[in-house]
């Protein structure tokens, strides 16, 4: 992820940018919106729910209130109508009593009479009037099994003792009403009974009659259900949000108003998820009627699975045990907000569009001249940092007058710093090459003309030579030589020219080829051994001819008779040679003279001497002495000294491959500026120790 | 290397500051070159700040010397020990006089 957003290109990454802050922003303020829209409707909503309940609880009051009025009412019709109606009966007694007053009637034949005529009398729906005596007996009563019955002790269907009550009543205030429960004629369930009674005093008579309440109850019922229909009517049309309804049911669980479970016993609903009963869960609620009760259920038109959640606010109306409910789905109260954020979204991705092609077309401008410049860049590579078409970023110098335009033109600069400073190195790395390859011939050429195979002469019992050249880095022209000038004479030499590089290798071989040629032309034209400075005298004056630039060698040249041990030696400007006798060693002193190649003539001298049996003599070049250090040191002729003088006894090449790392060890690594070359021979005589 | 000169009478004076070694013989032959075409006869090098002098250094004098064809005379004065012990060692004296100091070469040049 990391790598592949850093291989974006740069309009990509500020588009990636701009795009991400966008939808961020819109995101964060998309959901705050939400957040804040659903908190409004959901307060709107519930407010809104509130006063319904409010609305609904004072329209169920009012109502309850007329049907109250309405019961009221019918029972003192009742009420008025029994006592006119005993009024009536009153007033036929106090006739037949007036009739046994005034003597017309005995008062046994007046009492007769009132009976029958109270007995007889009927009135409203088959009801009928008794009397009682002050026993409680029932002198008069339409059912036979009362009639001439001690009702004292009579309880009715609720344990109440009536008549002692009417009886204690109408004492007190000469008529009363009184309910009481009782089994209506040619019916088995007992039904509430109002009477009125009256005392009729002259005989000790208890006149009184009753009407069935339930008669005021049908009323009263057949007016709650015309309430409730009113009720089923005007909730059929209230909604909260979209299904969200109200609904009642009473404390016998019955459903009394809903939309669609009307008259369905509650007990038998189960509510999904729950443990208890949905109406226990609603009546458990309405002890807390604000507080809402929460509840899956399914929606109208969702069948089986109830997955809606579902939020009810109960209200319990005491006078008549309902429960009025007020239910609505969450999902609604959030349906509004819901369809503001679609259509926020909408618009938002319309936006983030425009945003988009609009960033797109910005950035590119802007980075225009970005991409200008690394196509230049990657053609200036393309070409080898070779001449470009830079026409273009001229161009853009022109143009853009921001950092843009600077950036350009620094790069038309760098590009031709870059071009200059390319071809500036193609020219030295040719000389660079150029030097190599003549320090590579030179190195050849010098190498070619030493003889490098060791023992060199293995049938000699006489010597043992060594020599060992160690070439600078710049090839200083050193050079080394022995041969057989015939069987007993060795001729050996060793040389340093005063130049370096391809014309010093040259002059050294040149010299070196010179060496042997005049040795055995010497030799033949005197029939005998040449001395060293003979040799050297000659070659001299040959190096001098057409030698221009004056170049030199400074040569140490000697001839050793291997039958006696017997030296002569030549030194042309060369460093002197040592002697190295048992544990001691000496220098041998030679007379100075100008190397070879300097001047036309020179008068050589030859010097002699001899070495004794294991004596060894040792010849070297300035590399030696001059080596230097980190310190800019000298190696010198002490150190030298010194270690030949613990080696005076060692075989040649231990010597010199001793020495040639004492200078190493001294140099401690600092670059070697002029050849190492050394030659050693021993000299064994006839006695060489095998 | 620094190379100054001066005149003293008829001698061009050369006086040589640090190495005369491989990388900087050939502008001490130049400077030499320089004063002969120009028709010095005598010229003294003063070695008195000279630290070294390789093979190419010698051989930029005998190159001198060559130039003046004879007509002339190359020396040296104030050769430290070391550097005398190098230029003895090729007979350089027989060429090229050296004196000890640069008084005793004007004296015996005059």
């Amino acid at each position: 992820m990391k790598t592949a957003l850093r291989s974006l290109s740069f309009t990509r990454k500020m588009l990636l940018l701009i795009l991400v802050i966008l939808i961020c922003t819109t995101v964060a303020f998309m959901l705050l919106t939400q957040y804040e829209v659903e908190k409004i409707m959901w307060n709107t909503i519930t407010g809104s729910v509130h006063d319904m309940r409010k609305l609904i609880t004072l329209y169920v009051e009012n109502e309850y209130r007329s049907l109250l009025f309405h019961k009221e009412y019918a029972l003192n019709r009742y009420k008025e109508q029994l006592k006119n109606v005993t009024g009536l009966v009153i007033s036929d007694i106090e006739y037949y009593h007036a009739l046994y007053k005034n003597g017309i009637l005995s008062e046994q034949d007046a009492k007769t009479f009132a009976l029958g005529s109270v007995e007889n009398f009927r009135f409203g729906n088959n009801d009928y009037f008794y009397i009682y005596n002050t026993d409680l007996v029932a002198i008069s009563h339409p059912d036979p099994n009362i009639k001439g019955t001690d009702m004292t002790e009579y309880q009715d269907v609720k344990g109440n003792y009536p008549l002692k009550m009417i009886k204690d009543n109408v004492y007190k205030t000469g008529s009363c009403f009184e309910s009481f429960w009782y089994i209506r004629l040619d019916e088995t369930k007992p039904v509430e009974k109002l009477s009125y009674n009256s005392y009729f005093k002259p005989w000790n008579w208890i006149v009184g009659t009753g009407v069935y309440i339930d008669d005021i109850d049908k009323d009263i019922e057949s007016k709650r259900e015309e309430i409730l229909s009113e009720f089923r009517k005007t909730f059929s049309k209230i909604r909260i949000g979209e299904n969200g309804y109200f609904f009642i049911f009473n404390n016998n669980h019955i459903v009394l108003v809903h939309p669609t479970m009307e008259g369905v016993d509650f007990a038998d609903v189960d509510e999904p998820g729950m443990g208890i009963d949905h109406w226990e869960n609603l009546v458990e609620a309405a002890k807390n009627p604000d507080i809402p009760y929460i509840y899956l259920w399914d929606k109208p038109g969702y069948d089986g699975n109830a997955k809606f959640k579902k939020i009810a606010y109960v209200d319990f109306f005491e006078p008549l045990d309902w429960y009025i409910v007020s239910a609505f789905y969450i999902d609604e109260m959030k349906e509004p907000s819901r369809r503001i954020f679609k259509r926020e979204l909408l618009i938002t991705l319309a936006a983030l569009l425009i945003a988009s092609i609009v960033t797109f077309f910005v950035v590119h401008r802007f980075t225009k001249p970005v991409k200008t410049l690394t196509a230049h860049a990657r053609q200036l590579t393309e070409n080898n940092f070779g001449i470009t078409d830079s026409a273009e970023l001229t161009h853009l110098t022109r143009s853009s007058h921001d950092e843009m335009g600077h950036l350009a033109g620094t790069f038309i600069n760098m590009e031709r710093t870059l071009q200059q400073y390319i071809t500036d190195l193609k020219l030295t790395t040719a000389a660079n090459e150029k030097i190599r390859s003549e320090l590579r011939i030179a190195h050849e050429i010098q190498m070619s003309m030493l003889p490098q195979n060791f023992p060199a002469f293995p049938d000699r019992n006489e010597i043992d030579i060594y020599a060992l050249l160690e070439p600078a880095k710049e090839v200083g022209g050193d050079l080394y030589d022995f041969f057989f000038i015939d069987d007993d004479h060795l001729c050996f030499l060793i040389g340093d020219v005063s130049d370096k590089g391809v014309p010093a290798a040259l002059f050294m071989a040149r010299s070196k080829s010179l060496i042997r040629a005049t040795s055995m032309l010497l030799k033949r034209e005197q029939s005998g051994i040449p001395s060293p400075s003979e040799i050297i005298s000659e070659v001299n004056t040959e190096l001098y001819r057409d030698n221009e630039h004056c170049m030199f060698v400074t040569l140490l040249l000697g001839i050793l008779n291997v039958n006696n041990g017997h030296i002569s030696l030549t030194s042309a400007g060369h460093n002197l040679p040592y002697l190295l006798k048992k544990d001691q060693i000496e220098l041998v002193e030679l007379p100075h003279k100008t190397p070879l190649g300097l001047r036309k003539k020179v008068e050589y001298t030859s010097e002699n001497l001899k070495l004794l049996d294991h004596q060894s003599i040792f010849l070297y070049t300035d590399g030696i002495t001059e080596a230097s250090n980190t310190k800019d040191e000298l190696f010198g002729e002490i150190k030298l000294e010194k270690t030949l003088r613990t080696q005076s006894n060692s075989p040649p090449s231990e010597i010199l491959k001793l020495i040639i790392k004492e200078v190493h060890k001294f140099a401690e690594g600092t670059a070697q500026s002029d050849d190492i070359t050394m030659l050693a021979i021993q000299y064994f005589g006839n006695n060489r120790e095998e | 290397m620094h190379i100054t000169t001066n005149k003293e009478k008829n001698i061009r004076i050369i006086s040589v500051d640090g190495k005369i070694d491989s990388f900087t013989s050939k502008d001490f032959q130049d400077t030499l070159i320089k004063h002969i075409l120009d028709g010095e006869y005598s010229i003294l090098v003063d070695c008195s700040k000279l630290e070294y002098i390789s093979s190419s250094g010698i051989r930029a004098f005998y190159y001198a010397l060559r130039e003046l064809n004879s007509n002339g005379v190359i020396t040296l004065c104030s050769v430290n020990d070391d550097i005398l012990h190098i230029l003895e060692l090729v007979d350089f004296h027989s060429d090229f006089p050296i004196f000890n100091s640069i008084d005793e070469a004007i004296k015996e040049l005059k």
